[in-house]
């Protein structure tokens, strides 16, 4: 099912009220699907470019990967319901100028570039020396009109890929399939232990909630 | 449509009480325990413990927006935003729509409310400390504000009442400064949090680390159609269990359970009639939130527990030819003296070790270091007045701590799920001055979609607190390093009053009706059958967090109030 007029059609009759577990079960029950996922906030090719960090970002390995929990559909909705219009804006501008970054690299459309193709131009930018990236963190602190004009599209870039990969990284671990059934989980605790052994609490993986 | 819940709506009643919160409930319990046919009036929705608790058993990815707040929730929340944990998909409907009800700030006051049965205290942080002596001998000793009639030993019993009611957790410490209590079993220390104990002790004799003393059922004590808690640090959004104290679990089925109770919610009280003939208050004028119909309700007594604000706006509105400038406002403090704790600093760390242990359970309290400052002549040298407590906790990172770095890739996700760094972090809590000049007034300017004034607030923080809050981030810090914590890190944020959400003091009690308005039992000087026992009454802030003793202070004043009331009907009829 198209997941995205499923959602839409269930906030319909829903009156956009906070979505009740079944609505979500909807949500989580189709997997990101490039072919049908039309993005509402992001353009079409935005949405392309998304899909390809999310799954360098948080690949499918012996763990769920991004796209297995609609972390693209997530970061989307981010935008269009949370985010501000200065956020927004800045994202935006960020995905433009990636955009073009990404076409004089590979002499190509981003849309027609491969996994490999993102693989590449994300560890150009985030496999740096840590002082690097601290220069990096400092430099998206500044306001825009403070960044000298051949800084401006390392910092649009940085503003765009830092915000995809910190929304992955949080649509991620405070989804059902990871909140669940990776991470440890327990709705109801009852009991409190103050202190105990990691492995026999938890089997070495941290709580959920 | 007019609702009553509970009992059924009389002409006449023996007492009336304004406000549903933490007060309100109190008031209503004791009140009707005592005999008294009592209406309780709400001027927000009505809240059923458990059924109305719609969050309560969402997980964040039941959350469309996982928890966060939509640009539409911020447009109507953007005052109720400001404390940065409130308005969230889990807990927006517990606050007010700032649309719907507008205030003015001449100096920002975040002034967060809930209007619904039950108010703050489904809410609340639930820190239940007793104030001590030095507490109310402060304003006598140093000369700020008036001194309070009272003094501990008249409210000991009354906290005895109440802990032994709500359930508090905490330990016996025998500081002068933090009577003890009865108390619940504490929810222990998790290793880090022992560290913090243990390393405190061996380097501070003026400073100790307590865990800290909260409003929850740790045992199996009975409590009337409450259980223990079952660790899911959920409170704010309602506890299914009761587990922790709002009025909505406790006091209010305590009050319903007399058959002496019925409460109207969606009834905006606006005025309290004075009968010029009696000397006395006749009843309240109300308008009904949703009909906008305007209505009557009278009683012997009145109890206002609205919360300061409102408390103090409604006596403000209450003119008449003897009280031109507020009712029982003879003295002219009405609305000054307003106070709130000031926070936003301290110190969080890391600790290295402990690497292989975790805790299960999420406990809903941590630890709290009670004040050690201006306690005795060796802490009495100090450039500021008075003191601050600190309350914190320990806990494993998550996932979180990925966000702002560069890392990504398999690897990255499988870190991700185990847990990481202890950290803790604590923040302190600081007695505010009472100055006359900080004050809220009235607009009849800008009204209200039903037709009242708003409240303007002109408020702020002085130089005491501006130098305490010095005081405050070095010995946060000077702590954490002496009991061997790493990466130490003071923080100091701008914080506004308001944001404490403690806000109290603009009806002041004190001795003397030329500089307060209500005496040592919450009567107002000059028209003793109105009470005035939520925040407003406070003559001073303390540093500790005040609901138990707004709640002792009304559980006293109410019983006060019953006994006088029996007492004339006996003479009446003989």
């Amino acid at each position: 099912m198209d997941r995205r007029t499923a959602l839409k059609n269930l906030t319909l009759a829903t009156g956009y009220t906070i979505a009740a577990p079944s609505i979500l079960g909807v949500l989580q029950s189709c997997k990101t699907d490039t072919l049908t996922w039309i993005p509402e906030f992001l353009s079409p090719a935005q949405g392309f470019i998304v899909k390809q960090l999310v799954d360098v970002i948080l690949p499918t390995s012996s763990l769920p990967g991004a796209l297995d929990v609609n972390i693209p559909e997530f970061i989307d909705l981010m935008y269009k319901d949370v985010f501000d219009e200065n956020e927004k804006q800045k994202f935006l501008k960020g995905a433009e100028v990636f955009e073009t970054k990404f076409s004089s690299v590979f002499n190509k459309k981003a849309t027609k570039g491969t996994k490999e193709n993102y693989t590449d131009i994300l560890k150009t930018y985030f496999d740096i020396p840590k002082e690097k990236q601290q220069s990096v963190f400092n430099l998206l602190k500044k306001n825009i009109s403070d960044i000298s004009e051949n800084n401006r599209e390392k910092y649009h870039i940085y503003t765009f890929l830092t915000s995809v990969r910190d929304q992955s990284i949080f649509g991620y671990f405070t989804s059902q399939k990871i909140g669940e059934d990776v991470l440890a989980y327990e709705s109801i605790p009852i009991d409190y232990i103050p202190c105990g052994n990691m492995d026999e609490l938890t089997n070495g993986r941290a709580w959920s909630l | 449509m007019t609702t009553y819940y509970y009992g059924k709506p009389l002409d006449r009643y023996d007492a009336i009480v304004i406000g549903t919160g933490i007060t309100g409930g109190w008031a209503a319990k004791e009140l009707c325990e005592n005999g008294l046919r009592t209406l309780v009036l709400e001027r927000g929705r009505m809240v059923n413990h458990i059924s109305d608790y719609v969050t309560a058993n969402k997980d964040p990815w039941d959350f469309k927006h996982r928890g966060l707040a939509t640009l539409e929730d911020k447009k109507h929340q953007e005052k109720q935003a400001r404390t940065g944990y409130t308005t969230g998909e889990a807990s927006k409907h517990w606050f007010v729509d700032d649309l719907k009800h507008p205030y003015n700030e001449e100096k920002r006051f975040d002034w967060i409310r809930g209007y619904h049965v039950g108010g703050k205290s489904l809410m609340w942080a639930r820190m239940s400390f007793r104030w001590s002596e030095m507490d109310f001998e402060a304003n006598k000793k140093d000369g700020h504000g008036v001194d309070w009639p009272i003094r501990y030993n008249d409210l000991a019993p009354w906290y005895d009442k109440v802990e032994e009611f709500i359930g508090v957790v905490g330990t016996t410490e025998n500081l002068p400064q933090l009577p003890d209590g009865i108390f619940e079993p504490p929810f222990e220390f998790n290793c880090v949090e022992q560290e913090l104990q243990n390393g405190v002790a061996a380097s501070f004799s003026d400073r100790r680390v307590i865990n800290t003393r909260a409003a929850h059922i740790n045992s199996d004590k009975k409590f009337e159609g409450r259980t223990r808690c079952m660790h899911r640090n959920r409170c704010i959004r309602g506890c299914p269990f009761g587990a922790y104290f709002s009025s909505n679990s406790s006091t209010l089925p305590a009050a319903e359970r007399t058959g002496n109770m019925v409460l109207r919610p969606n009834s905006i009280v606006h005025e309290i009639i004075y009968d010029d003939k009696t000397g006395k208050a006749s009843g309240v004028k109300v308008i009904d939130a949703e009909t906008k119909e305007s209505m009557i309700f009278e009683s012997d007594i009145i109890f206002c527990c609205a919360g300061a604000i409102p408390t103090t706006s409604i006596l403000m509105q209450s003119k008449s030819e003897r009280f031109p400038n507020g009712l029982g406002n003879d003295s002219g403090e009405l609305g000054h003296n307003l106070m709130d704790h000031h926070f936003k600093v301290g110190a969080s760390a890391t600790w290295h070790g402990h690497e292989d242990d975790y805790y299960k359970g999420r406990k809903p309290a941590g630890f709290y270091i009670p004040r050690f400052q201006n306690i005795d002549n060796k802490s009495d040298e100090k450039d500021f007045l008075r003191g601050y407590g600190m309350q914190g906790g320990a806990s494993r990172e998550n996932w979180e701590r990925a966000v702002g770095e560069l890392s990504f890739g398999a690897e990255l996700k499988e870190e991700l799920t185990k847990p990481g760094e202890w950290r803790i972090g604590m923040t302190c809590f600081g007695e505010c001055l009472p100055y006359h000049e900080n004050q809220m007034t009235l607009n009849y300017d800008k009204l209200d979609e039903w037709g009242l004034p708003t409240v303007t607030f002109d408020c702020e923080y002085k130089e005491n607190e501006m130098k305490m809050r010095d005081d405050m981030e070095k010995e946060a810090v000077a702590t954490l390093k002496a009991a061997g914590f790493k990466n130490v890190k003071g923080h100091r944020n701008p914080c506004f009053p308001g944001n404490g959400i403690h806000e109290m003091g603009t009806a002041r009690m004190g001795k003397d009706s030329k500089t307060s308005v209500v005496n040592k039992y919450n009567q107002i000087h000059s028209v003793t059958n109105v009470y005035v026992t939520d925040g407003a009454c406070m003559a001073s802030s303390a540093c500790q967090n005040p609901s138990l003793t707004y709640m002792a202070i009304t559980a006293r004043a109410a019983n006060f109030a019953a006994k006088k009331i029996l007492k004339n009907k006996k003479t009446a009829k003989a």
